[in-house]
């Protein structure tokens, strides 16, 4: 083993038999020669070969130019994991993560999990916790592949609406409903949900789908800004005013316009709003002619409106305005089986863009797919499949082209079948409280209804 | 979210808007954005969007690290006070180089927090004592100071006359340190006015000079910069050659920093090669070598964004994102607004390269804190030029044209071109 240019060139990877019979390759960084010698021992057993790095910026070059299925770094005790991240990002066929450390704290460990590291082994590590982690990495290697099924869509330019479960025939029963009619319509789901994409397949299927389609994401756009980009502004209304400018609502005069994320807008914006909805006329920034804009207007929430409303944050003249029909978007766990249409649907639609050609889909991506809960729902997926296309080294897309924290679960998933005892069940929900407080133990205290003082001898008595 | 109520956090633009423009409350409203979280916004549309002005303050987070807050002000205060009465001190005891040394120092504690008028004002009254003094390095040191200050803000026919004064100076003193500083800086202003066969002679000349005293490091930095003439020229044999020369003064555990920026621009050359793996490779190298020297953010920040464009060229933008939102992280810890500015130009030129119209927030964010910060023509000309193209892709050829114009009025008075502009921000430069 040398610190520098070690093997022949990584597989190419376009064959699977290649891929599956390919030595691991594992780069250790930052490990003393008779830490490196073992290792190097202990991976000819498992038929893996060894290459170092003395640091995190030469390791970053081996990382960019070749591929490794582990990189095993040894860390100090003030080590900085974001760099790890940093070192990683946008490399192809992303490695798994080892790390060895002297003392590992529940800092590190928080850290390591947030960072989608495999495992957090003890300075020096054993030969059975090293090898049950090549082991694990090898595993994943070796599942079947499913070729990915058809997934044809409804074409709403420049998308694709995907799926065929129940909640979305409801849904599409409301657009089929609703677009030949100008009344306005409330989109709401969660967040990642394709309320615009609902929208523009009304808009497509209206009366006008040759008009324009324009789609305002009101939270986006700096408050101070977002009244002249809906309405325009003359010429030196403002500071930054350089030109004359169109506003979105006369933007989309004969089609439609979409406010997007609606809840995020001032009181005083909201009752221009509802102005230009009932007069069917604006008025630009710093301009004293009105003008007649005839658009129709769908908004959209993730927010309860009807809740902003009670609480005062929204006006319920412009609620009742923009509710005439209520159209409500099922979150991707209520859609059944479209998870694998959107899937395949995404792994294509990325591996164009990306100059990939998948086929197929890993028996245990696939179940580490099913398994997540997506708060993001179709957004998330859709960015993790695209990361994932992105890394995927052959035909087929497998677990460990899935971002860490999917792989993870996973593997919890398993654990969380056993039965474990009561002072273990504690320790894991309080390693999780402590992640989600990112380690603050006042907040986490509050969470789990304690005192901090009994967090903290809880947190020693754990060992966290 | 508020814990009692539930009610979402204002949102930094908005409570900007409701601290009052006093001088004494600049260091709180510095505080609410490093205080901020880009937390509630998950996988909404918006997140996307997300720029300094969206994410939330929490007022028990500004209240829990308050004393912080005032032990940094506290702190800055008793510095710049003990800084005068010191002066005043070595002034009184006839001690004049050493109140000059004072004085350069902090300026250059005021320069580093971005306190730019405050860091001239330092300066300027360094100036005025070094001038009288016999002994001419204190005026060297003060000279080069207020050049670089000039350079940073496009003021380049002034930054040249001082370099040129101070190497006139530092030849007649025999100060090689300062001659060669001199040299660098004059060379590094012809490049940007695009005098390349003026900036060539000024790095033949420091070359000379570096290996006359024998100085590794400066020799180093002087090939370095026959590189980014020959890349800008297009000669990438010559680039490459220059490069290898330059890595060969720096040593890995001295030099980091040196060493990062020659990868930076082998990064650079890599790119126009086009070898986009190699290029990645060379500015991961060079990102991880700023890990060991933390006292250059300003390097780490430009390098990270040397990456986001690789990203943006490949049309990697996921990545190209991710890299950027790390940035702005990093920009928001280490108080540094100034990069700020072109973490979301190069957002908004993401967007553009997307087609997507409201990448204009970015271009927004941008400029709005331009206004807000000392001495940023050049950055803002930047801005405005990057706007400008990102409207023109958009098709909307007037507010382009409006963009532009505004550009060349604000380079006007600095004696600059919008293509100076774009040299002086290019992070290779």
């Amino acid at each position: 083993m040398t610190d520098q240019a070690v093997f022949p060139p990584a597989p190419a990877g376009n064959d699977p038999a290649d891929l599956m019979s390919h030595p691991l390759r594992i780069l250790v960084v930052g490990a003393e020669a008779g830490l490196r010698n073992a290792l190097e021992r202990w991976a000819a057993e498992a038929d893996a070969e060894v290459a170092g790095a003395p640091d995190l910026p030469r390791a970053a070059r081996h990382i960019a130019e070749e591929r490794w299925d582990i990189v095993l770094a040894v860390l100090g005790d003030e080590a900085d994991l974001s760099w790890w991240a940093d070192a990683l990002r946008g490399v192809e066929g992303r490695p798994h993560i080892l790390l060895a450390t002297p003392r590992p704290s529940m800092k590190l460990a928080l850290g390591a999990k947030n960072s989608g590291v495999l495992d957090l082994l003890p300075l020096p590590p054993s030969r059975d916790d090293f090898l049950g982690a090549l082991e694990s990495v090898r595993s994943a290697r070796t599942d079947g592949a499913v070729p990915l099924p058809p997934a044809e869509g409804h074409p709403v330019r420049p998308y694709t609406l995907v799926g065929h479960s129940p909640a979305m025939l409801e849904v599409y029963k409301q657009i089929a409903l609703v677009a030949q009619t100008p009344v306005t319509v409330l989109i709401q789901g969660e967040s990642g949900t394709g309320k615009e994409l609902v929208a523009r397949a009304i808009h497509s299927n209206g009366s006008a789908p040759g008009g324009p389609f324009v789609a305002v994401n009101c939270a986006a756009i700096p408050e101070n800004l977002l009244e002249s980009e809906l309405f325009g502004h003359e010429k030196g209304a403002f500071t930054g005013a350089v030109a004359r400018k169109i506003g979105r609502f006369q933007q989309a005069q004969d089609g439609t316009i979409l406010l997007d994320e609606v809840a995020d807008m001032s009181l005083a914006l909201q009752a221009k709003i509802l102005r230009a909805i009932q007069e069917r006329e604006i008025e630009r920034v710093g301009g004293a002619e009105p003008i007649k804009v005839a658009a129709r207007v769908i908004a959209a929430t993730n927010r309860d409106l009807r809740a902003a409303t009670d609480a005062g944050r929204f006006r319920a003249d412009l609620f009742y305005r923009l509710a005439v029909v209520t159209i409500t978007l099922p979150p991707l766990s209520e859609r059944g089986d479209d998870l694998d249409l959107l899937t395949a649907h995404f792994v294509r639609l990325f591996g164009v863009r990306h100059g990939k050609r998948i086929t197929a889909l890993s028996e245990r991506a696939m179940a580490q797919l099913r398994k997540h809960s997506w708060s993001g729902n179709v957004r998330e997926l859709g960015n993790v499949i695209e990361r994932a296309v992105i890394g995927a080294r052959d035909g087929t897309l497998r677990a460990e082209d899935l971002p860490e924290q999917l792989r993870r679960e996973g593997g919890q998933g398993d654990s969380d079948r056993t039965l474990v005892t009561l002072a273990e069940a504690e320790k894991k929900h309080i390693s999780r409280v402590l992640e989600y407080t990112r380690g603050r133990i006042g907040d986490a205290a509050k969470i789990l209804g304690i005192h901090r003082n009994t967090l903290t001898r809880k947190i020693r008595e754990c060992g966290l | 979210m508020n814990q009692q109520d539930g009610t979402p956090p204002l949102k930094v633009e908005q409570a900007l808007r409701l601290v009052p423009a006093l001088e004494s409350l600049a260091p709180l409203r510095a505080f609410m954005v490093s205080v901020s979280r880009p937390d509630q916004q998950g996988w909404s549309s918006s997140a996307a969007y997300m720029t300094m002005g969206k994410r939330g303050v929490e007022p028990s987070a500004l209240r829990s690290r308050l004393d912080v807050l005032l032990e940094q002000v506290s702190r800055q205060l008793a510095e710049q006070y003990e800084a005068a009465i010191s002066v005043i001190d070595q002034c009184q005891r006839g001690r004049m180089s050493q109140a000059v040394a004072v004085l350069l120092e902090a300026g250059a504690r005021e320069r580093r927090a971005g306190r730019l008028s405050a860091a001239q004002a330092w300066y300027s009254v360094a100036l005025s004592i070094a001038e009288g003094l016999p002994d001419r390095r204190p005026e060297i040191a003060t000279l080069l100071s207020l050049g670089a200050l000039d350079r940073h803000d496009g003021a380049f026919p002034g930054a040249a006359r001082k370099y040129q004064r101070c190497l006139a100076l530092a030849e007649a003193e025999g100060d090689d340190s300062g001659a060669l500083d001199a040299v660098t800086g004059l060379g590094e202003i012809a490049a940007v006015l695009g005098n390349t066969a003026g900036a060539r002679a000024w790095c033949t000349r420091g070359l000379r000079q570096a290996q006359a005293g024998d100085h590794r490091v400066m020799m180093g930095r002087m090939f370095r910069q026959f590189a980014i003439l020959a890349l800008r020229e297009g000669d990438l044999r010559e680039a490459r050659i220059a490069l290898l020369r330059a890595r060969s003064c720096f040593h890995l555990d001295e030099d980091a920093a040196d060493l990062a920026r020659v990868l930076q621009t082998h990064g650079a050359l890599h790119e126009a090669m086009p070898d986009r793996n190699a290029a990645a490779a060379d500015y991961r190298e060079a990102l991880m070598w700023t890990l060991l020297d933390q006292s250059t953010p300003d390097l780490e920040l430009s390098i990270r964004l040397s990456l986001a464009r690789l990203h943006i060229r490949a049309e990697h933008f996921l990545d190209a994102e991710g890299e950027m939102r790390r940035a702005e992280e990093r920009a928001i810890e280490e108080g540094i607004p100034f990069w700020l500015v072109r973490i979301y130009v190069q957002m908004g030129v993401a967007r553009g390269k997307a087609h997507d119209p409201d990448g204009f927030v970015f271009f927004e964010q941008a400029l709005e804190l331009c206004r807000s910060l000392e001495r940023t023509s050049l950055l803002e000309a930047e801005a405005y030029r990057a706007y400008g193209e990102f409207h023109e892709a958009l098709g909307d050829a007037e507010t382009a044209a409006a963009c532009f114009e505004r550009a060349a009025r604000i380079l006007e008075p600095l004696g600059a071109t919008l293509e100076h502009a774009v040299d002086t921000v290019s992070p290779i430069a």
